[in-house]
């Protein structure tokens, strides 16, 4: 499929894109935040002009995405750091009509959403990490690369992570508010 | 946290590795399954919102490709692809590279065919083609008496080399026949008057003959002035050679005097003659010299 996508086979690479953009969009949501569409649009854009030239398997692709993503992610950062959007009267615009939710969506996007809103108030470096190395499965070497830290920290930072979601799973419970 | 892997027990340790996400939790603390119902929830399925945008990213996946041009595999002429592709200025410049390498040998060597040889001794420099067997006997038998004739010097007179002696009459003769277009001269800097001595560059020892190269007589000496193989003294461009150097023994006494090519003739002090700014051959040139 990578292949072919990399000849420019449109469905091989729509259905990479199927597998691949739920996870990379989860990853920006917890690490971007509210600007996580406009990020995978941008990554998206480039994976499609530079695909050809790309050259591995599927975990590399998965570690080259979301290598960009972290790229295009720090460049949208410093970008919004140097010119600040202070929103000023009224924004109607930003009042967006609710989606096509009936309530099978509503219940079915639930808990993804909810777990991923869960991980997504870890530290941000914590939370940025699980995402890699749990949800989306790269291995403690790809994520160390991506995150530019060593392996080892690695781990120890999805440790640490993990043990904080315990202990905010075990608060939510004792609180009856269980997401899951 | 220091981990206690090493007790063997089932703590948090070992609960937090996560091999995959998606790992199931059975018989560890509820808690620990939570978390792991998270993990495994965070991993799901895409939503409906989710692959809501598939069209407008495959729709310029399109459009970058045809913006890139054909892809591998698309290529007749190149089936190994884009690499293939990249690689062929390399292959067009190594082939180039090698070829060029082989003439230039070749030409340096000498060894190319007469006409080829020519045309690389005037772009390049290589040296001048070799013509065996097409020497003129009567100019060669006139080189050969003035090289053997004994050397006539005047009392006074400064001693300069004489023509005929730094090159075979046969070569001489060959390279005659070969240059026929103009010879370039400079003009001669500073003073020109007969004590004003010269000394040419050539660029290939093979064009020229004895004639240039004079001492300033106020030196007493007569020697010619050959210092290196670009720069000999003493001889004369053969037809069809360039000189595109001189330099005179002293420093002239205007360094910014401005050379320029000479429109008939230049001062000879050794033969007290005039030569001829155009050698068309050697038979012209040694018959001014012997009318003299």
């Amino acid at each position: 499929m990578l292949r072919a996508a990399a000849r420019g086979d449109e469905s091989a690479f729509a259905r990479l894109w199927r597998d691949a953009h739920p996870l990379l969009l989860r990853y920006l949501r917890v690490a971007a935040g509210d600007g996580a569409d406009d990020v995978a649009s941008e990554v998206w854009l480039e994976v499609a002009i530079k695909l050809a030239r790309f050259r591995g398997n599927e975990q590399d692709f998965r570690a080259w995405l979301f290598t960009t993503a972290r790229r295009r992610m720090t460049d949208r950062r410093r970008y919004h750091a140097r010119h600040p959007i202070v929103l000023a009267g009224e924004t109607p615009g930003l009042d967006h009509a609710a989606p096509d939710d009936t309530a099978a969506e509503a219940l079915e996007d639930m808990s993804t959403r909810a777990a991923v809103a869960l991980i997504a108030t870890l530290p941000r470096d914590q939370a940025e990490v699980v995402m890699l190395r749990v949800v989306i499965g790269l291995d403690p070497v790809q994520v160390a690369r991506i995150v530019g830290k060593r392996p080892g920290t690695v781990r120890v930072v999805v440790h640490r992570a993990l043990r904080t979601l315990s202990a905010r799973l075990a608060t939510l419970r004792e609180q009856g508010r269980v997401p899951l | 946290m220091r981990t206690s892997r090493g007790r063997g027990t089932r703590d948090d340790a070992t609960a937090w590795e996560p091999p995959d996400g998606r790992g199931k939790a059975v018989g560890f603390p509820d808690v620990q399954q939570a978390v792991a119902r998270l993990l495994e929830a965070a991993a799901g399925p895409a939503t409906e919102e989710e692959l809501s945008g598939g069209p407008a990213i495959v729709a310029a996946f399109v459009l970058a490709v045809n913006a890139a041009g054909p892809r591998p595999g698309e290529q007749g002429l190149f089936p190994g692809g884009r690499r293939a592709i990249g690689r062929v200025p390399v292959l067009v410049a190594g082939i180039a590279m090698a070829v060029g390498v082989a003439i230039g040998g070749t030409a340096t060597a000498g060894a190319l065919p007469p006409r080829i040889q020519e045309i690389a001794h005037t772009a390049f420099g290589a040296p001048a083609p070799r013509y065996h067997g097409d020497g003129d006997p009567r100019a060669a038998a006139k080189t050969a008496h003035s090289a053997t004739k004994p050397e006539r010097v005047r009392p006074g007179k400064p001693h300069a080399p004489m023509p005929g002696k730094a090159t075979s009459p046969g070569k001489a003769k060959g390279h005659l026949k070969t240059h026929a277009a103009r010879t370039r001269l400079k003009r001669i800097p500073g003073r020109k008057d007969e004590s004003q001595s010269i000394t040419l560059f050539a660029h290939s020892a093979q064009n020229w003959l004895h004639v240039f190269g004079f001492d300033s007589p106020e030196r007493g000496r007569s020697q010619p002035r050959a210092r290196s193989r670009g720069e000999m003294a003493g001889l004369i461009p053969v037809a069809g050679s360039t000189l595109y150097g001189w330099k005179p023994p002293y420093r002239p006494a205007r360094p910014d005097t401005r050379v320029g090519p000479v429109r008939h003739t230049i001062s000879c002090p050794r033969y007290e003659r005039r030569l001829p700014t155009k050698v068309r051959s050697m038979d012209s040139w040694s018959a001014r010299r012997s009318g003299h």
